[in-house]
């Protein structure tokens, strides 16, 4: 860890002492040291090197139920003072404005220290090695006949968290995450079209060395120029195979927010008091896991509470919620490890680690061939989603899909939207494919409340029997 | 408050550190935030941040780096980051320098209020307080599934090798709440939001009072068969679709890079002869207003729309001087060691056809749909300007009166012919969210994908 977390870990005990001696109720401090490193290549050139760097301690207070947060980035006992007796102040005006307290549930200390592998550590790899990647990208789809413009990004991250609480948790965590992306616009007589894809894995430089970037940029490319002489399909309902990228965007926006707990208690929630009950198809089993290889690696929460794999839907059935210590004490079910903030600054939300549907047993073909007519839906370009978890409704934007016309796929298809109610889809769900695909980003993450995190999603190839296509 | 940093001296240091032009901005920021879950006070949060970036050039070589820091120590660190970028990456061989220009425009324009600055956490509590009870005595059987009320003063300074420093004080707040309904006739939820520069309670209550009668109309929504008719979208809806459409495509960086649907069509009708989109950093207490952008250029107002031509695009520093011109003051950036990118101020949709109240517009729909409230709307394609939305909450027209609210159908279509010949006029009052000023727009011939 960096001295600064070091000086910064040093007062926490005490301050701590301090909170106690106030008769809070608990006390949690979440120590973070944070890099990032992007390089854009814009068409001809580096548009932008940057570096940026985080440092903190952010405190909560819960003081009768009520739970204050406030941090500071300055490692002295002063300014580590000022945060907590701001953190209680403000917890105890919540207290004397009245309402429901919301006091955590349970849960023993935890001592662990867990560390995310790789092999080549990417921030130390040489400037003009970084820069050469996302130059071959961008110059590589240029090449494609018919690409008018490409930009490529590559991204860098380091987070180092820890999170100690008075009843003796300290947990740390350190976690790398490399990945790049590469982006082209096509021209033809029916419009511009833009496709993207990227790449991102928890590892270091490898996943460069390991990836061929040529076939990548060029299939971006030549992606581009086929969506923009595609045709919008006529808006309507339709059979579809998702591609596995699409199925992640599908169940973290349809379901998973919904099994959110902070949703679920304070009453934003679709699948509220729906345990036990039958709300997918009998193929459905769907579950959130903290530890999966291609997803983000979250082994344990920003409270300390480790992140196991909680099955949410088992052969249609719904069993269970992501929880914090908060909302399992509301919902009456055991801490999930899915308590998480974007930064030491930031209050803790319930949040996804990495959300998949389980595979089933077809093959890709064998589920184009039992779609007989409909659409390919594919995630090459998709620009994700949002969902209302309360109404149940959702929509996302995918990227360039095929017509699927007498069990083969045949002409391209650009602006699809994916829409509908979230419960409808997973009833729907007639087939899934044999294997299992995982995706995270580098770039993007999941928003909720003016917080993004990092999060991981995906499934096998899945067969939808119906589904709204928004279109022309 | 105070920043308690010099950014001449630093800027002195980066100098001599080998840079040999730099850009350095920093801010201080106090907020505050409350919030409910589930009708009842759950968190409260409050912290200052200090945040500082630097770009700078070697030569030719451009690197920049930034974040959040505790003092003067943290900012030489980062300094010498981002020199170590500049001397180590490539020549940008169009690289014109920092903009030269440096200085305020001529304009008094408010982008700071005594009353926001002065707002006690105590005082901000009451007033969010104040919202709950406003729900639970119009409605009791309203739950507040969540809401937030936050409030923030800061002050930005900028300096760059050749001139500065210039510094801003500003506040903002906003608001935002989130209803539900259950009846036995089912299920509503709602999502609306209020923000600006100076406390408004007024407006703080009607957008609550308005949340409270879309709620529960939300419950009695339900998804229609597709048509295709007259849509309405309502201001925040409309304001929503020009942020994610249009600012895009009328950024010279973007038109220069040709992922604009407009490059090329400067002086050419493209919306229709009623529209005018105007770029406008003076409007007294607006979010986006500005007398000076993230370059320390001068802002400026200017018509981009003009009678539907367009008339101009909108240039930071670097995408004018590609062009040999200068800047139009809209380099703005999303973080101190962001490069700008050429952004509006507050964009303005204005109509030479206007109706000052909604439901008179209502009364002329023959069969539509009033859209109130959508998701994913940002998942509109600002490349081919492809629009697509799907609606939470809006209500079926028949024959110039609502029929019913609907919810779960789709909105698909270009915006390039909604708002050229399917336009029709604009309606109601004019309202901005994030830098985005709209009425009402009224669009005819619009597919609507039902259940």
């Amino acid at each position: 860890m960096s001295d600064i977390v070091t000086e910064l870990e040093s007062y926490v005990e005490k301050a701590f002492r301090k909170a106690e001696e106030f008769g809070v109720d608990f006390i949690d401090a979440r120590i973070q040291d944070y890099r990032y490193e992007s390089i854009v290549y814009d068409n001809d050139r580096v548009k932008s090197y940057s570096y940026t760097t985080t440092t903190g301690v952010g405190f909560r207070v819960v003081y009768k139920g009520f739970h204050g947060y406030s941090s500071t980035t300055i490692p002295t006992w002063e300014g580590i003072e000022k945060a907590l007796l701001t953190a209680y102040r403000m917890a105890k005006a919540l207290h004397h404005a009245g309402g429901e307290p919301s006091p955590l549930a349970e849960y023993p200390a935890v001592k662990a220290y867990s560390r995310s592998g790789y092999i080549k550590y990417p921030f130390e790899i040489s400037d003009d090695e970084k820069i050469e990647v996302v130059k071959t990208l961008v110059s590589t789809a240029k090449e494609v006949e018919g690409v008018v413009s490409a930009t490529a990004r590559l991204g860098l991250q380091h987070d180092k968290r820890v999170v100690l609480n008075n009843e003796g948790t300290r947990v740390e965590t350190d976690v790398v995450l490399t990945g790049f992306s590469v982006s082209a616009v096509a021209r033809s007589d029916k419009g511009m079209e833009i496709v993207y894809d990227s790449k991102s894995k928890v590892s270091g430089w490898e996943l460069v060395e390991y990836t061929d970037l040529n076939a990548m940029a060029k299939e971006i490319g030549g992606l581009a120029v086929k969506a923009a002489h595609a045709t919008v399909p006529k808006a309507g309902k339709y059979r579809v195979v998702l591609h596995p990228e699409v199925v992640g965007l599908l169940v973290h926006e349809a379901l998973g927010h919904a099994s959110e707990g902070d949703l679920v208690a304070s009453d934003a929630s679709v699948i509220k008091d729906k345990l036990g009950q039958k709300i997918g198809s009998d193929l459905v089993s769907i579950v959130d896991d903290g530890r999966h290889p291609d997803g983000y690696y979250v082994p344990f929460d920003d409270e300390g509470v480790e992140k196991k794999k909680t099955t949410i839907v088992e052969k249609g059935i719904l069993k269970g919620y992501l929880a914090g210590r908060a909302e399992s004490n509301k919902l009456g079910i055991e801490p999930t490890g899915n308590s998480r903030v974007m930064s030491y600054q930031h209050p803790l939300l319930v949040r996804q680690t990495n959300y998949y549907i389980l595979p089933g047993d077809h093959t890709f073909d064998e589920l184009i061939q039992e779609a007989k007519n409909g659409i390919y839906v594919t995630g090459k370009g998709a620009r994700g989603g949002e969902v209302d978890p309360g109404a149940g409704t959702f929509t996302f934007g995918v990227g360039v899909s095929w017509k699927i016309e007498n069990g083969e796929i045949t002409t391209p298809l650009r602006g699809v939207t994916l829409t509908g109610m979230i419960l409808d889809v997973l009833k729907n769900i007639e087939a899934l494919g044999k294997d299992l695909h995982v995706y995270t980003s580098v770039f993007g993450g999941c928003g909720k409340s003016g917080q993004l995190v990092r999060v991981g999603d995906g499934g096998p190839y899945v067969l939808v029997g119906e589904i709204i296509v928004g279109g022309r | 408050m105070r920043l308690d940093l010099d950014l001449e001296k630093l800027l002195k240091y980066a100098e001599k550190m080998g840079a040999s032009e730099a850009e350095l901005s920093a801010s201080v920021t106090d907020k505050y935030v409350f919030e409910i879950s589930k009708d009842s006070l759950e968190r409260a949060l409050s912290t200052t941040t200090i945040g500082f970036g630097i770009r700078v050039a070697v030569g030719k070589k451009i690197g920049a780096a930034g974040g959040e820091i505790t003092g003067e120590e943290g900012a030489l660190e980062i300094i010498r980051h981002a020199i170590k970028i500049a001397k180590s990456t490539r020549e940008d061989e169009k690289w014109p320098g920092f903009n030269p220009k440096i200085g305020k425009a001529p304009v008094e324009v408010p982008v700071y209020s005594e009353e926001t600055a002065s707002l006690t956490e105590e005082e901000g509590v009451k007033i969010l307080q104040g919202q709950l009870k406003l729900v639970k005595e119009s409605d009791p059987s309203i739950t507040v599934a969540g809401a937030g009320f936050r409030v923030s003063r800061s002050y930005s300074e900028f300096i760059n090798s050749y001139g500065g420093p210039l510094g801003e004080k500003s506040t903002s707040y906003s608001y935002v709440l989130e209803l539900k309904k259950k009846t036995g006739e089912g299920e509503g939820t709602y999502i609306d939001w209020k923000m600006g520069v100076k406390l408004d309670i007024e407006g703080i209550e009607e957008t609550t009072q308005r949340a409270i009668s879309r709620v529960s109309d939300a419950v009695k929504a339900s998804p229609i068969e597709g048509f295709k008719g007259t849509l309405i979208l309502d201001d925040a809806e409309a304001a929503s679709l020009l942020r994610i459409l249009i600012v895009p495509a009328i950024s010279a960086d973007n038109v220069q890079q040709r992922r604009s649907p407009l490059a090329g069509r400067l002086g050419e009708k493209v919306l229709s002869e009623k529209i005018n989109i105007i770029d406008d950093p003076f409007l007294p207490y607006e979010t986006g207003s500005a007398v000076f952008d993230d370059e320390g250029h001068p802002t400026s107002k200017k018509n981009v729309f003009e009678k539907g031509v367009l008339a101009t695009y909108l240039y930071d520093h670097y995408t004018a001087s590609i062009e040999g011109r200068e800047s139009t003051g809209n380099g703005f950036k999303s973080a101190h060691h962001a490069p700008p990118s050429p952004s509006p101020s507050n964009l303005v949709l204005e109509s030479t056809v206007h109706k000052e109240k909604l439901e008179d517009a209502i009364g002329e729909v023959e069969k539509g749909l009033y859209v109130v409230s959508t998701i994913g709307s940002w998942l509109s394609n600002p490349v081919s300007g492809q629009i697509n939305a799907t609606v939470t909450l809006g209500y079926l027209i028949v024959g110039g009166e609502i029929q019913r609210p609907v919810k779960g159908v789709a909105i698909s279509g270009n915006i390039y012919e909604a708002l050229a010949d399917s336009f029709q006029y604009t309606a109601g009052p004019r309202r901005c969210l994030f830098g985005v000023c709209s009425s009402s727009i009224v669009v005819s011939d619009f597919t609507i994908a039902g259940h």
